[in-house]
């Protein structure tokens, strides 16, 4: 920096004039041993600060990685000025031996500062590198940048990188289920139940996430390696919480496995990888195992290395009383610990005139810890000749590895009644063999001989289905509307004062077309007119008016508000019909056609007033 | 009118006549000759006489499909021997007693041997038949649906002639209020139940598996993966149909999807395998049945 002031701002010559003035001979004497005392200085300093105004920086977030770890490098390069362009930072070869180098990332940035009147400019070039870690060793990380004829040099940074796995040496005692002590945040713990074990015993391998803060992005980048065993998940246990040393920790089971050895000597479960933020890596120790030879002694021959464990073995059939022919099925049931997919049974024994098929076998394993469950072997098996079947036991060994000796579960002997006639012949296997698929074993009922087949020729039903939905969906209806329809007459029905109105309208009507049938001939006319006269004047006069002789009703109409034309003319149509009918006066057809025509009109006039 | 139109119908009735008489002796020669045939234990005869006759016969016989389930039992197709069995006991076919009895006694025969048949080759058959299916099958009967109309027709002429004796004698109402439950409760128990019943069989009509095993697909395709096999003479529901597919339900719920020539529907009114007698002959669709 203070190289650059010398040779670029002209700002220090300023000061020495101001400060020695004009030079004479010995102050230029002087000014020149200065300058070269000065140049010296400059020179002899150590570049890297001072290389015309640029300045070189390497940062790293970590100083020790794993191999296989990234760690991320900023190379800073910056001169106090905005005028120019830097140079790029140029990576040493060392670092490309011992890191792979990944997508870089640059940019730059200029600042001007005024304080007090003093402006202060700067442009910096920065450019991000991850590294991943390939070797293991302590490396120096430093950069040079070109400046003008010379070099810039940059600080240095110390990385340390260690091994993964590969150099770890296995547990000593795996069979510590929790850490005591922890050093870092986050970490892996695996652990077994035994360190050592029968082959074909079952160890159960525990590994766990141990984490003293909750980290987003934790995943198990590689599995342990179970190489030399048969491996079964089993289920895993809920996240829970526990203190190592004195800090808490949440521990998040990551695999539970149920291992079954399947060679003798020393196996090796492999250590898993840990990846935290896409970055940062943690390894489990790999743990190694005793794997003992099942004993010799008292081994049977041919006794397989899966049926380890502890077994207890039954039989049963669905029915114990056959026919001949008639299939029934023998099932033998396996229960226990224990890899009991890979179970050997054992042979199976041959019953003497029975048919047997090979069995359905079913596997019910059980869920936690100790692997096992149960195992069927149905048999379907078909007695050929009557007697009592017997079907002996059968047993099953195993080495039970808890008493470190051989056992044998047994069934019981079964008997099955097969009842027919004892001497009754069924095929023999390779007369099935032949006949399957083209006899069928129970007998069957004959054909039916008819000297012509029975013809009923198709109707169509009257009763489809959608007239059946029809009057099922009606019948409620036709309820409903008629329960509707009582309950509207009863609301709104007529009451006795109408039904007698309507009474007596129909016999108006009646009495009129008798008339008008009778106008011609005249017979029973004159009498007609005056039943309906005499009906009208007694619908006027209301009930009072019943009975009362023909002058009192006249009056009583007169009461009533009947106008005196009208009762006249209801008197004088009255006497009309008297005369014609008791005396011998008829005035003829026409005269009749009058008298209806009076008539109704003076009905009308009285039933308007009436109502 | 002139002679020869009057003639004409005459003639077109005798031809008609005729061409009857001549259908039904040819049905009667091919029975007689599957019932011969028979007799003699050649049962592919037998079985191809009955199917010639159920061809032409354009109805349902029980005693037809009872001697050809019998002829296909005979020759160890388990899956047309109970299609044709099951047939010959539908109360459409109208069997009589005899027919119904050795029916059953040939089908409980033939359902052994499809039982044995599955449980070796791990193919998948429908449970057996309860009463409870019996049941299901009674009321789904044209008779339960005449009841149940008739009496909610009684229904409404009890109700009216009780509201017009409530009016007479108040007090002697209980009669008639009986016979109103009673007429109710026939009504809506048994009509509801054969509702349902005959809804259920046309929605998934039931059918049989024809083929001695057939596989049911995850999908309408032979490239669909095999959920299980079906085997012969399994009954199950057709559900769903896809060109040349059914959709087809177990009654334990397993459906899978089968060639549609593979199983055959018994409300079909014509066999299935009579159209030509072949034996891989297409079921025909059945028409909507009966109440």
């Amino acid at each position: 920096m203070f190289r650059a002031r010398l040779t670029t701002s002209p700002w220090p010559l300023a000061g020495l004039w101001a400060r020695w003035g004009p030079l004479d001979a010995l102050q230029s004497a002087r000014a020149a041993v200065l300058s070269v005392l000065f140049t010296l200085c400059a020179v002899l300093l150590p570049s890297t600060t001072f290389a015309k105004g640029i300045t070189a920086t390497v940062e790293a977030d970590e100083t020790q990685a794993v191999v296989g770890d990234v760690i991320t490098l900023e190379f800073l390069v910056s001169r106090s000025t905005t005028r120019g362009s830097l140079p790029t930072p140029e990576l040493p070869q060392s670092v490309a031996d011992a890191f792979d180098v990944g997508q870089c990332a640059s940019g730059t940035s200029r600042s001007v500062q005024n304080i007090n009147g003093r402006r202060t400019a700067a442009t910096t070039r920065r450019v991000t590198c991850p590294l991943t870690a390939r070797k293991v060793g302590t490396f120096k990380i430093a950069f040079t940048v070109p400046d003008g004829k010379t070099r810039v040099a940059s600080n240095s940074v110390s990385i340390e990188v260690i091994a993964s796995d590969g150099e770890r040496a296995p547990l000593e005692d795996p069979t510590v289920e929790a850490p005591t002590d922890a050093s870092e945040d986050v970490f892996l713990w695996v652990s077994t139940n035994k360190k050592r074990a029968y082959v074909g015993e079952q160890v159960t391998f525990r590994l766990d996430v141990y984490e003293a803060q909750r980290f987003l992005d934790v995943s198990l980048r590689t599995s342990p390696t179970f190489e030399g065993f048969i491996s079964e998940e089993i289920p895993l246990p809920e996240v829970y919480t526990t203190m190592v040393g004195d800090r808490p920790f949440r521990v998040r089971p990551g695999i539970r496995r149920a291992l079954f050895p399947q060679q003798s000597g020393t196996s090796t479960i492999g250590a898993s990888e840990l990846l935290i933020s896409r970055r940062k890596r943690r390894f489990s120790d790999p743990i190694a195992l005793e794997i003992l030879p099942l004993p010799a002694e008292g081994q049977p021959p041919g006794f397989s290395a899966n049926n380890v464990g502890r077994y207890q073995i039954s039989a049963k059939v669905d029915r114990d009383e056959v026919q001949p022919g008639e299939p029934f099925t023998l099932t033998y049931t396996v229960a226990g610990e224990g890899n009991i997919e890979l179970l050997d049974p054992g042979e199976w024994a041959e019953l003497p005139s029975v048919r047997s098929y090979d069995p359905k076998v079913t596997t019910e394993r059980s869920r936690g810890d100790i692997v096992g469950g149960t195992r069927s072997y149905a048999f379907l098996m078909i007695p050929e000749r009557s007697g009592t079947l017997s079907i002996p036991a059968h047993d099953l060994v195993f080495f039970n590895p808890a008493d470190e000796s051989y056992a044998t579960a047994s069934t019981s002997v079964i008997e099955v009644v097969v009842g027919g006639d004892p001497n009754a012949i069924v095929r023999s296997d390779e007369e099935d063999q032949a006949a399957v698929g083209t006899v069928v074993d129970d007998p069957l009922a004959p054909v039916l001989a008819m000297a012509s087949v029975p013809r009923d020729l198709p109707r169509d039903r009257w009763l489809t289905q959608e007239r059946w939905t029809m009057g099922m969906l009606g019948v409620p209806l036709i309820v409903m509307l008629g329960l509707a329809g009582g309950w509207a007459w009863r609301r709104f029905g007529p009451d006795d004062a109408a039904r007698g109105r309507a009474v007596v309208r129909a016999r108006r009507r009646e009495r009129i077309e008798l008339a008008q049938e009778a106008v011609e001939s005249g017979e029973g006319f004159h009498t007609a007119i005056s039943a309906l006269l005499q009906d009208v004047a007694l619908e006027v006069a209301g009930p009072e008016g019943t009975g009362l002789p023909r002058s009192e009703l006249l009056r009583l109409l007169d009461r009533k508000g009947v106008e005196v034309e009208e009762r006249r003319r209801l008197e004088s149509l009255l006497e009309q019909c008297d005369v014609a009918r008791f005396g011998a006066v008829d005035g003829g057809a026409d005269e009749r056609h009058h008298l209806l025509d009076d008539a109704l009109s003076v009905v009308r006039m009285l039933s308007k007033g009436a109502a | 009118m002139t002679l020869r139109s009057s003639l004409t119908p005459v003639v077109f009735l005798i031809v008609l006549g005729w061409s009857a008489l001549v259908r039904a002796d040819a049905v009667d020669n091919a029975f007689v000759e599957g019932t011969e045939a028979a007799e003699r234990n050649d049962w592919s005869s037998a079985a191809a006489s009955f199917e010639t006759a159920s061809a032409l016969l354009p109805q349902r016989s029980a005693v037809l499909s009872y001697n050809l389930g019998t002829a296909y039992a005979n020759l160890g197709d388990l899956g047309r021997s109970t299609y044709h069995l099951r047939r010959a006991t539908d109360w459409r076919a109208r069997p009589t007693t005899e027919i119904l009895e050795a029916a059953r006694s040939n089908l409980a025969a033939v359902r052994r041997r499809a039982e044995l048949d599955a449980t070796t080759s791990g193919a998948m058959i429908d449970r057996p038949q309860t009463t409870w299916d019996l049941l299901v099958g009674a009321i789904a009967a044209p008779w339960v649906a005449w009841i149940s109309l008739l009496s909610g027709l009684g229904f409404c002429v009890a109700l009216y002639v009780h509201r017009r004796w409530l009016r007479i004698q108040p007090r002697r109402a209980g009669a008639s209020r009986a016979l109103l439950i009673v007429l109710a409760l026939v009504f809506t128990i048994p009509g509801g139940l054969h509702g349902w019943s005959v809804r259920a069989a046309t929605a998934q009509p039931e059918a049989i598996v024809l083929l001695a095993a057939v596989d049911a697909r995850e999908g309408p395709g032979q490239h669909r993966s095999v959920s299980f096999t079906l085997q012969g003479g399994a009954q199950v529901r057709v559900l769903d149909r896809s060109p040349g597919w059914s959709l087809v339900k177990l009654p334990g719920g397993l459906t899978g999807w089968v060639p549609e020539a593979s199983v055959a529907r018994l409300d079909a009114v014509r066999a299935a395998g009579s159209a030509g007698g072949s034996r891989e002959g297409t079921p025909s669709v059945g028409k909507r049945g009966d109440a």
